[in-house]
């Protein structure tokens, strides 16, 4: 949604030009004021990834700020070198910094990150005011202006401006490449980003370098154009301002948090008279903004764009129903009556969507228009995965044990799940299935015993290098990004397949761009196969229960995973669904892919799987063929009950 | 003209919903549901993912607003009162996926439960639970995140329970628990059915649930399209209709 809002092709360049040249209409002052703002811009645009896409709460960007300013400060007063190279040297000594506080920081859960980035600051601010020699101290130094003809006012301001321009560029680029989907998945759940092989750490820490980049940039342009610097000039007002306008322009949006960022900067010298309200102005806009308009100004502006892309997509009456429906949500609802709205949207939805689902099963014929939609883009049987699975191999966990506490979750485990098989688990609650998956898809460590995978020990490995080695799984309550489209949530599976690096993904490299088209060819493929085409370009959050399993089970295929664990993918279906996902276990199992099967519908267990493992206070109690499994005693006593 | 309507000659029911309309921003979900449950009635709920299942339980308890219509519970209208005061009342819902609270104990979650009913503290109905809940008492001192996915989901409808309800309403509870757990629970509301207590439910296993029914409900988008005793509706083939995705039969809702 808010990753495509910003459009593109020649009128957004157009329009930016635009913005860009409106000061120069005004006087010296208005020019000053837009410098101003360009230089805060281009902090905020890099703060904009690390709080507003991964959801990490930094307040240390000021120190970043400062560390830039006084670089490009006294590189150019001792004449060390030329201003244009002193702003390079600036940001890189800003990248260095926001590397160096991202290595231990960026591990760390999230207040205890805000805290370091807090003292950073303070250290950052002493420092400068410590170091006398280099700083200046409390008194402060001069800062050079930059060479002719950025020199000028005007000049300046142009020369800052185009900066702050190619940084929203490089922004805008990379949420909307593989990097982009990367970091909404961390900030949605570390855990779901782990389980399509998101190295949560190395994309934040990607992220928070760049933002470190840009701030030490930022703080060269910001010097500049304060022509002195105190440490008094970096006050923790100045974090606390870039952290308000980020959330008065809302998360994952580019054009809301800009939009707070002038009207927060020109919202005091609007009001000059009382600029000693400013920080009240700041304030009450900041209650307005959360209580009024929880999405932020962003969904203002994203919210109706979006609903217009639905309108214009084909599809017909339904679509601008949602569209509609869409654009009356984003007009800021209390966040939970939003989170209800989706819930709740999706009872309409199932109109069409419940359909979708039947319209595939080739007995049935559905009357209306998704049907018909949905009629030709097949059934399982079409349902490929993007590369074939090599044949053979295992997925074992041998002798696992595992406590919490007091509470033996499962005690000397074995299990083996053969490639193009389908391995049942069943058991009690509370009996270790979910615990077991969680161990074989490297959530949980063991207490003893290993996993292995085709013979290598894989148990000290970390949950996002399983997927990456061909380990998919799904979750009991289907997690996915819900401001995201489906294809958008499908495309966030294909993180392995992706060779873009983080640089290539900000300058829209080649690499970048062929990672876009194959990852959305591969996603729209999947979703096909499952039959949820039509609803590709629909926000997740507008989705059924039912159809949000699938587009996990979608998200999980895009790796071409050799195993999938699915932990109980069946509970809260219709029957209807139920046979629908049979197909899909079984298109799977015969494409070699190895499924192992958590669940407690034992029509579909027994109907699917080829072994079946049943465990009973964390133990296995039997192993066996299905028949064999669902005839023995124990089992029946402790489990079936029939 | 509805056959039901020969069960409602013995009194008043103790729940009844008058042309409920449910409606999130502009677009409406719930387009004018009507239904009763008699006090002691095991009814059932039943639709497709999606007709409107869980928003109708979840305006009837107060937690989302309803665009029109009236809810009256034991005969006062409770169509804007506050989920609290619907909960003191003696309606109690258990929602779908879930829903406990993580860092509290498996006792305390009860307790909570019992506070929120306004009820005092009483041993005996926590005991009568753990009776019924062995693997909860085998967890009563550990926080709830500790628990399995199902284990949480007996928990949620165990604090329905220690609520005393009037109605309990259950949003599915059969999602995630073992065979042998589902049956314990539909035979547990049945028996609190013969000691007055209504249950409505709303239930993905379709024949489980019409197994325990006195009546049963079909939704299908928003609508009402059926209702009867569980057997007249097997009769009629309207729940097959409805779940294979047909297009409903207003002709043949009213059977």
């Amino acid at each position: 949604m808010t990753m495509r809002a910003l459009g593109s092709g020649p009128m957004q360049f157009i329009l930016a030009a635009l913005i860009i040249l409106l000061p120069l209409l005004g006087g010296p002052y208005a020019v000053h004021l837009a410098t101003l703002i360009a230089a805060y811009w281009t902090l905020i645009a890099g703060l904009n990834l690390v709080v507003g896409f991964t959801g990490q709460l930094s307040v240390g960007h000021v120190g970043l700020l400062a560390v830039g300013a006084y670089m490009f400060a006294i590189l150019t007063a001792r004449n060390i070198v030329g201003p244009e190279v002193a702003l390079v040297l600036a940001g890189v000594t800003g990248g260095l910094c926001g590397l160096l506080l991202g290595l231990p920081s960026l591990r760390l859960p999230g207040f205890y990150f805000a805290m370091t980035t807090l003292a950073f600051t303070i250290i950052v601010v002493e420092l400068a005011v410590a170091l006398t020699d280099v700083t200046g101290g409390g008194t402060g130094v001069m800062v050079s202006a930059f060479s002719p003809p950025m020199d000028t006012q005007r000049g300046q301001y142009l020369f800052t401006a185009g900066i702050a321009g190619v940084v929203t560029l490089m922004t805008v680029l990379v949420t909307r490449s593989m990097w982009g989907r990367a970091m909404v998945s961390v900030r949605e759940s570390e855990v779901m980003a782990a389980s399509v092989g998101i190295p949560g750490y190395r994309v934040k820490l990607a992220v928070f370098t760049f933002s470190g980049v840009v701030a030490g940039v930022a703080g060269a342009l910001f010097g500049a154009l304060q022509t002195y610097i105190t440490p008094d000039t970096f006050a923790f007002d100045l974090s606390l301002f870039f952290f308000i306008c980020i959330i008065i322009g809302g998360k994952g949006s580019i054009i809301g948090p800009f939009i707070g960022t002038v009207v927060l900067t020109l919202l005091p010298e609007a009001v000059s008279p009382l600029a000693k309200y400013s920080h009240l102005f700041y304030g009450v806009l900041l209650l307005a903004v959360v209580l009024l308009i929880p999405g932020g100004l962003g969904a203002l502006i994203d919210g109706p764009r979006a609903a217009k892309a639905n309108d214009a997509s084909p599809g017909g009456g339904l679509e601008s129903h949602l569209a509609q429906a869409r654009q009356a949500f984003g007009l800021g609802r209390p966040r939970d009556d939003l989170a209800a709205a989706a819930a709740g949207q999706s009872m309409t939805q199932s109109i069409a969507s419940t359909r979708t689902l039947d319209g595939l099963d080739a007995s049935q014929h559905s009357p209306g228009g998704s049907a018909m939609r949905t009629k030709s883009h097949g059934s399982a049987a079409s349902l490929r995965l993007p590369h074939p699975v090599a044949a053979g191999g295992s997925l074992e966990a041998v002798g696992v044990s595992r406590s919490f506490d007091a509470v033996k979750a499962l005690q000397d485990v074995s299990l083996t799940a053969q490639r193009g098989t389908v391995h049942g688990l069943i058991g009690p609650n509370g009996s270790g299935k979910t615990t077991l998956l969680n161990i074989l898809s490297g959530y949980y460590a063991v207490d003893s015993g290993s996993v292995m995978l085709d013979g290598h020990n894989i148990t000290r490995s970390p949950a996002n290098w399983r997927p990456r080695h061909g380990i998919g799984r799904t979750f009991q309550t289907p997690r996915v990004i819900p401001e995201l489209t489906v294809l958008d949530n499908v495309m966030a599976g294909g993180w392995s397949e992706a060779q873009a690096t983080f640089v290539e993904a900000l300058v829209s490299g080649p690499r970048a761009i062929r990672d876009e088209r194959k990852l959305r060819g591969t996603a729209l493929a999947l979703l096909s196969g499952l039959g949820l085409r039509a609803l590709a370009e629909r926000p997740a959050n507008a989705m059924t229960h039912a159809e949000l399993r699938f587009v996990e089970i979608a998200r999980a295929l895009m790796h071409s995973p050799g195993f999938i664990l699915l932990d109980e993918p069946a509970s809260g279906l219709t029957d209807t669904e139920i046979d629908r996902l049979g197909e899909v276990i079984g298109a799977l199992r015969r494409q070699g892919v190895g499924v192992l099967l958590v669940e407690h519908h034992t029509d579909l267990v027994f109907g699917a799987s080829d072994v079946v493992t049943t465990l009973n206070f964390g133990r296995v109690i039997r192993t066996g063929t299905p028949d064999e499994v669902r005839a023995d005693p124990e089992v029946r006593r402790v489990y079936l009950g029939e | 003209m509805c056959i039901w309507e020969s069960k409602l000659s013995g009194g008043s029911p103790l729940l009844e919903i008058v042309d409920l309309h449910v409606a999130y921003g502009r677009l409406e979900v719930v387009h004018g549901i009507s239904l009763t449950v008699e006090p002691g009635a095991f009814t059932v709920l039943l639709g497709r993912n999606g007709a409107g299942k869980t928003t109708t339980l979840r305006a009837v308890s107060g937690l989302i607003r309803k665009r029109a219509g009236v809810v009256r519970f034991g005969g006062a209208d409770i169509t804007r009162a506050s989920p609290a005061a619907i909960l003191r009342d003696g309606l109690v819902q258990v929602l779908d996926g879930h829903r406990v609270f993580a860092s509290l104990t498996v006792d305390d979650n009860l307790q909570v439960s019992i506070f929120g009913s306004g009820q005092s503290r009483d041993a005996a109905t926590i005991d009568s639970i753990y009776q019924s809940f062995p693997e909860l008492e085998e967890r009563r001192w550990q926080p709830a995140a500790r628990l399995s996915g199902g284990q949480q989901q007996i928990l949620a409808v165990a604090q329905g329970l220690v609520a005393k309800p009037r109605l309990l309403i259950l949003d599915e509870p059969s999602a995630g628990l073992a065979p042998l757990v589902v049956d314990r629970i539909l035979k547990l509301a049945k028996s609190l059915t013969e000691q007055g207590t209504a249950i409505l439910l709303v239930e993905q296993f379709v024949k489980k649930a019409l197994a325990y029914a006195d009546h049963c409900y079909i939704m299908d988008h928003g609508s009402l399209v059926g209702a009867g005793r569980p057997d007249q509706l097997q009769e009629s083939g309207i729940i097959h209709r409805v779940y294979l995705g047909g297009e409903p039969d207003t002709a043949t809702a009213q059977i």
